[in-house]
This record gives C-alpha cells, structure tokens and sequence, in this order.
C-alpha cells in the first residue's frame, strides 16, 4: 500500500532503501571511521567515510573489508586524509588485500597532504574514481 | 503539521524521500548500470553511478541527458581493454560536460569521474 509520510521530526530507520530520487535540502554525513596503520582489511561494512590519519607513519592501504554490493547498489565510499604528516598509499590490486582495489593507471597512489579519493566497490573490487 | 519521529528496525521503502538532513549511520549505496556504448545523452535519471564496458571498444561519453540542478553522477571504467573519454563541451552533447582543463579525459585502464549538474553543464570534479 502505497503511504506517504511528511515529518518535521527525525525518522530514525535501521536502513531506508529508496526507490526513486532522493531529494536532500541539507546536508549528507555519513558514518565515519579512523584508520591510523597500514591494513588488508579494513572494515568498512558501516561507513561511509574514512579517515586516514597518517600522523604516527605512513599507511598503506592493500584492501578494505565489508563493501557491499547487490542488486545493483553498490557502496561509495569518501577517503580523506586528515593528518599533513606522512603518505597514506593506496595499493593498486594488492597481493595480500582482501577486497582489494583498482586505481585508474594500475599504479599505486600516494597521497600528500591532506588529499582523498572517492572509490566505488563493483562486488569485487574497489574503484578509484579519479580522472587523471 | 505535527512533529512526528518515526523509529523503525526495519527498512521502510519510499519512492522519493525529501529530507533536511539525512544522517546515514551506515553506508550509502547508491544504483548503478553498466553502458557499453558511445552517447551524447547519457540518461541519468534512474542511476547515480554508470559503469562504463570497453570491452568491445572505445566508449565516448559526448554529454548526459535528464539531468536535474545540483544532482551527483559517478562514471567508473569498468574493463581495462580500450578508452572511455570524457569529452569536454562536446557541440553535440545534450547536456554537455566541462572539464577541469577545457580537454578531454581519457581513462585508459581504470578509474572514473565524479561530476555534478550546474543546470547548465555538467562539471567533473577531478577527485
């Protein structure tokens, strides 16, 4: 049955699927996650945006773990690198990651300063979406 | 109109959702399908990320079509055979798209773009 529900309140929903076009009039935050050393795995299963504080030594992404993807949704996830310190390197097709990733040339990439990344999980692989 | 919370476990289905603010406690996923062949009017009114399949060939990417104001496109290079281009203020694209440096892009193994809608062109931020 089809319903509409009009609110000023803040629905708090375990997962909301949305059929359509979702109109935001404000912000999107995302859930967030710290990583401060090198992983294969790293959980990304509730997150949407990752952190990489890098302050303590360098950090080397060979994978994540916990993307999603199914019937045609798939998981976007915001890297962003918050310590000026350090490179964080994301490693292109890892031998030891779990979900591993893909950059654009098949090289790895080094972050500096304070730069991130958007990348796309296919159900395989995760992808780096940068243009150049 | 009242103040209402809704507070559910479960995953309540909406064709549309107007929000202002929308706080994800988990991840955001978003509707993606696969393109393998050349365009001027990529139709992204039903998808936010678009895979693009080389596979049998260059893909060119000429301009979207149906685009609405401030709205959020994903293109990722899909296979690694051949190019998916990007072109810059392609004359023929329906709702053309401006690059960082007024050239095209290439992506010619992997990797992607992020563009969002101005209303009047369609801008790549080049992540």
């Amino acid at each position: 049955m089809a319903q509409d529900l009009t609110t000023d309140g803040t629905p708090t929903v375990a997962g909301a699927q949305i059929n359509g076009n979702a109109y935001i009039n404000g912000r999107v935050r995302g859930e967030r996650s710290i990583l401060y050393v090198t992983t294969d795995d790293f959980d990304v299963s509730n997150i949407t945006l990752l952190n990489v504080n890098s302050s303590g030594g360098s950090v080397n992404i060979n994978g994540l773990s916990g993307g999603y993807s199914s019937d045609g949704l798939k998981q976007i996830l915001f890297l962003s690198k918050v310590s000026g310190a350090n490179t964080v390197t994301i490693v292109h097709n890892s031998g030891t990651g779990t979900q591993k990733i893909l950059t654009p040339d098949g090289l790895d990439i080094d972050l500096q300063t304070y730069a991130g990344r958007v990348l796309l999980y296919d159900g395989t692989y995760w992808r780096v979406i940068k243009s150049a | 109109m009242s103040e209402q919370d809704l507070t559910t476990a479960g995953t309540p289905e909406w064709a549309g959702l107007i929000a202002g603010f929308l706080y994800l406690n988990g991840i955001l996923t978003v509707k993606s399908t696969t393109v393998d062949t050349s365009t001027d009017a990529l139709d992204v009114s039903t998808a936010t990320s678009f895979e693009i399949d080389s596979t049998d060939g260059d893909v060119t990417i000429g301009g979207l079509a149906n685009g609405t104001p401030f709205q959020l496109v994903l293109i990722t290079k899909k296979e690694s055979a051949n190019n998916v281009i990007i072109e810059n203020n392609e004359a023929t694209g329906t709702q053309k798209i401006l690059t960082p440096d007024g050239s095209d892009i290439t992506l010619s193994l992997y990797g992607g773009v992020v563009l969002w809608y101005s209303g009047s062109f369609w801008f790549v931020i080049n992540c």
